[in-house]
């Protein structure tokens, strides 16, 4: 889609610009202001992954958020009796985004499962990045608050209130 | 001399004097002698000319008491630079050997010592101070024996001459002697207090070094300069107190010196016109008490040396003044070599301040047993590992290795059975090899040289490479390196020909990749002036940097049709970069994708202020320039924030073959032009090996392309010179060209290599991704288990269950001690560390 080769820039838009686009569709970063989402813009890259290659591995620390551009990719849980599928990810899913407000380990695994190509930011570029504009923290907090409880607002709405066991484990949003 | 002498801060600056210099002190002596009497000499002729050849107006005695004035005269001179060659070479082997003797007692100092001193302090003694005491032992016999010698033989000679009017004239001494000592106090005291504050400053300004990103972070600029500020206006005062003190004590010299011919011409005038005093005399007095003043000078102003030396000496060996811990070298034995059961009962340890960091630790390990040491932050884990590491001294208890107590073991027996990682490394300036080997090296440290046959082999090497994991890390450095003309002819022969067979096995593999090299295809990965030249430029006119302005390039731009779209890319690029980075702090991360750097940004922020003022053609030549240049560095797959418009890059490709074609008629040779059959000398080894260049440097990119490089170096038998090109790397100052994993990759291998008896571990890859850490485990697991005893502290719970035993420490105790199927089926500490964990 915008790799340099490919681009021929009929409507004079680059990978920075669509960058913007592409961020500004996510609730996470929509909220910021543009000069903030301008400097968040230039520091995402682009990586293409083929089926099979793992973004991230269960218990790596590398902190990276990711916006898939096209393909699809799913989230698994290695255990030792073997890998379990939670879901699949496609186009326009941003995952990843705690991972960028703190040092944390990856408690699951993610894979491509077909050609992917995702625009990736990093956690240090993403600090660095929002540092000269401290007026977006809060608005990070809260960006962050209404996934979370949202998350959870869903999981409760498709149980219904009741899972059985799982009832004694909700609650990750009173946190 | 040698083995006697008591430590370095223990001598005094006397011992210095005749240690190691005794051969040329005694030379000086007789130099000095010999000059002392040509110097007499002159003045005897002086009296002989006036009485004897003048008065009996006899040519011969003229000639001849000329011809030995003047041999006295060149040969005291001559004498003179002699005794100052011998005394600048005395004075700098004493500084020299102090240097040295100092830093090798510094390196041996406890711990405690270098958190408690200042880092500028301690640079400061050994880089500064010592320079005045060694002058002082250059100094020290030859200025006081040449010149009381010269002040004695002078004083004879005027005794001689007429024994009341050398009395009178030698009167005034005995008031400057009294004087000087009492100004001299004054002058010390001020130079103390110069010592002391400019350790001060050399603090402060070590300290803004290391603390540079939190200062610039905080724009705490008026802060810290106004603590700068303060510093050097006391220093100021102190040296202009100082300054003046030192000059008093010239000026008071002076003044008394120079009331000797006052009293000469009262009495010897007198004595001269009563007839009781030949004029010839009377001559020959003047000269000599005129040539008493330079000796006396001389002496005074080694008397200020020496007491500024002193000073500083003695405030600089106070500074070191402290005993070593532990005894370097055993006496009367060889170095002990321990299987590795370590036995510790009720370990304790405090600090300075009464802070009991360990408390009765009591555990004991067999041989090859490995032992993980675990609990929260602040409970004395690393502390429990530095004792056994011999590197603090425990206060109460005992910790035996093989049975022997550490705190009676030399450094030499802990060295040679002990490796210790620490958490955060120490990674020395050099190339990756020296830091390679620096753990084995210094286990075969001797007086001399390290025999190179002692040392781990190639095989060896690369072995721990592989098992730490930074294998790949040194290929890559070995791929990144740029071969120089003359290096490994054999090497570029061999990078060609696997050029053509990467390209057939793994071209289509690769292409995601990497961008190959074609004449007939722009390349985005590589800059427009790469784009343009397809080749290397052999002419420094013809450099990147000097493009613009070169008059022959910007007439091909003219004739390609090139300027002026190339001038608005340029104008493009500096728009969108200002507008992007021009108000952000000039941290890298935010230049690495840009063709600005942070040092410029200033630059293209006023330019593209006059950009919206006017026209392209109308800005001034220099302006046009900058923006020309800027385009010219553009690479569109790494400077995202512009995209190449489809037409420019096709005016581009038709001006790469002008571009050939002119250079070849007009300057044949002036650039080296890409060519599938020739190694590039100006790109590195992996540009070489592709005829290409990489797309993206990211870690999923670099994984995917080593394993097909891999496969190639081995097929061509070429991985281990480009591993050995790698370990020829060079870290940086500190490490600082390694990332965090890098150095404690490094920091594990050097200790791997060495393999001792007992290896502690202080968190040691905590900053190692998920799979560095587990293949480093599992090679202890399997290597390392039953045959080398490990003590690791560890922060992360997930590879502790293979562990012989575990210690859980709690504020500085031992909380639990078992297995680890033990340990959770108590549900004790452990099971709870784990578990806070989920």
């Amino acid at each position: 889609m915008s790799s340099p080769e490919g681009n021929d820039n009929h409507g004079g838009s680059c990978e920075f610009q669509d960058n913007i686009s592409l961020l500004r569709e996510t609730s996470f970063f929509g909220a910021l202001n543009l000069e903030a989402l301008k400097v968040l813009a230039y520091l995402c890259s682009r990586e293409a992954y083929k089926p099979g290659d793992y973004l991230f591995r269960q218990g790596d620390e590398e902190g990276c958020a990711f916006y898939i551009i096209s393909g699809k990719a799913r989230l698994v849980l290695e255990t030792e009796n073997g890998i379990n599928e939670i879901r699949q990810y496609g186009t326009g899913s941003l995952l990843g985004t705690l991972s960028l407000v703190g040092h944390t380990r990856r408690l699951f695994s993610l894979q491509a499962v077909d050609e992917l190509y995702v625009m990736l930011l990093e956690r240090e570029k993403f600090m660095k990045g929002i540092a000269p504009f401290p007026e977006t923290i809060p608005k990070i907090f809260q960006s962050l608050a209404n996934i979370i409880v949202s998350w959870e607002e869903q999981f409760i709405g498709s149980h219904d209130g009741s899972c059985g066991a799982c009832t004694s484990k909700i609650g990750v949003s009173i946190l | 001399m040698g083995n006697t002498q008591p430590p370095v801060v223990k001598r005094s600056l006397f011992s210095w004097v005749f240690a190691n210099n005794a051969k040329y002190q005694i030379l000086l002596v007789v130099i000095i002698m010999v000059t002392v009497f040509a110097r007499v000499l002159p003045l005897e002729m002086q009296k002989r000319i006036v009485n004897q050849a003048i008065s009996l107006r006899k040519i011969d005695l003229l000639l001849r008491y000329c011809s030995i004035y003047i041999v006295a005269v060149v040969t005291a001179s001559g004498l003179k630079f002699l005794i100052n060659i011998l005394q600048t070479l005395i004075a700098q082997r004493a500084t020299a050997e102090m240097r040295k003797e100092l830093y090798r007692h510094l390196l041996t100092l406890p711990l405690n010592f270098f958190r408690k001193t200042q880092q500028g302090t301690i640079v400061n003694a050994l880089a500064a101070e010592l320079a005045l005491p060694g002058n002082f032992v250059g100094m020290a016999v030859a200025v006081p024996v040449s010149n009381i010698l010269t002040l004695v033989a002078f004083a004879g000679y005027l005794f001689w001459l007429n024994p009341l009017l050398a009395a009178v004239s030698l009167s005034i001494y005995p008031a400057v002697i009294f004087l000087i000592p009492l100004l001299q106090k004054r002058v010390n005291r001020a130079n103390k207090q110069r010592i002391d504050k400019a350790r001060v400053m050399s603090s402060k300004v070590a300290e803004t070094v290391s603390g540079i990103h939190e200062i610039q972070s905080n724009g705490s600029f008026g802060i810290e300069s106004r603590k700068f500020d303060r510093i050097v206006e006391q220093l100021y005062k102190i040296r202009v107190r100082w300054s003046l003190f030192r000059f008093g004590i010239k000026s008071t010299n002076n003044f008394f010196v120079s009331l000797g011919p006052f009293l000469i011409f009262i009495l010897g005038g007198y004595l001269a016109i009563r007839g009781q005093l030949a004029l010839g005399s009377l001559v020959a007095f003047l000269s000599a008490q005129e040539k008493l003043y330079d000796p006396w000078k001389e002496l005074i102003e080694f008397y200020q040396v020496y007491q500024d030396g002193s000073v500083s000496y003695n405030r600089t060996m106070k500074l070191f003044d402290i005993e070593p811990e532990h005894v370097l070298e055993p006496e009367g034995r060889e170095p002990y070599t321990f299987k590795g059961a370590i036995d510790v009962k009720n370990l304790s340890f405090a600090t300075e301040t009464g802070i009991r960091l360990l408390r009765d630790v009591t555990f004991s390990l067999k041989p090859g047993e490995h032992l993980a040491v675990v609990g929260f932050s602040g409970s004395g884990k690393s502390t429990l590992a530095q004792c056994i590491g011999q590197l603090y001294k425990y206060n109460d208890g005992n910790l035996l290795i093989d049975g022997h107590e550490v705190s009676q073991l030399t450094k030499r027996d802990i060295v040679n059975n002990v490796g210790f990682v620490a958490q955060s490394p120490f990674i020395f300036t050099g190339t990756i090899e020296e830091n390679l080997l620096y753990s084995s090296a210094a286990r075969f440290d001797g007086q001399g040289e390290i025999d190179p046959a002692l040392l781990p082999d190639r095989d060896d090497r690369i072995e721990v490479l592989q098992q730490t994991g930074i294998f790949v890390d040194v290929l890559r450095f070995g791929l990144n390196t740029i071969l120089s003309r003359d290096e490994n002819p054999e090497l570029v022969e061999q990078i060609i020909r696997v050029r053509r067979n990467l390209q057939e096995d793994f071209g289509e593999q690769l292409s995601e990749y990497v961008e190959f090299y074609r004449s007939d295809q722009y390349l985005f990965y590589s800059s427009i002036a790469e784009n343009l030249f397809f080749g290397t430029p052999n002419r420094e006119d013809l450099q990147v940097e000097n493009l613009p302005r070169n008059p022959y390039f910007l007439d091909f731009l003219k004739q390609a049709e090139l300027s002026m779209p190339l001038m608005g890319l340029g104008a493009e690029l500096c728009r969108q970069i200002v507008d992007i980075l021009g108000n952000l702090p000039p941290d890298e991360i935010f230049f690495e994708q840009s063709p600005i750097s942070p040092d410029e940004i200033e630059t293209y922020k006023a330019l593209s202020g006059r950009l919206k003022q006017a026209r392209l053609h109308r800005l001034p030549p220099e302006d046009q320039e900058k923006l020309l240049g800027l385009a010219l560095r553009f690479i569109p797959g790494k400077h995202k924030m512009v995209a190449l418009p489809k037409l420019l890059r096709e005016l581009i490709m038709e001006g790469r073959s002008i571009f050939r074609e002119a250079i070849q008629k007009d300057l044949p040779g002036a650039v080296t032009f890409y060519q599938e059959s020739e190694y590039i000398y100006s790109q590195t080894i992996l540009n070489n090996i592709f005829f290409g260049k990489m797309k993206t440097a990211t870690s999923h990119a670099q994984e995917k392309i080593n394993q097909s490089i891999i496969q190639v170096l081995i097929g061509e038998d070429m991985l281990e010179t480009i591993i050995e090109i790698g370990m020829q790397f060079h870290v940086g100052s500190s490490g600082d060209r390694l990332s965090g994993g890098q150095r404690q990759k490094l920091a594990v291998a050097r200790v791997f290599l060495k393999a001792p008896p007992v290896l502690i571990m202080d968190e040691a890859t905590s900053a190692l991704d998920n799979k560095s850490q587990f293949r480093i485990q599992n090679l202890l697991d399997t290597r390392w288990k039953g045959r080398h005893t490990l003590i690791s502290v560890i922060h992360r719970l997930d590879t502790i269950k293979k562990y012989d035993k575990i210690i859980v420490l709690k504020a500085g105790k031992i909380g639990e001690m078992g297995t680890y199927e033990e340990l959770m089926e108590k549900r004790g500490m452990l099971y709870e560390l784990t578990g806070g964990k989920r």
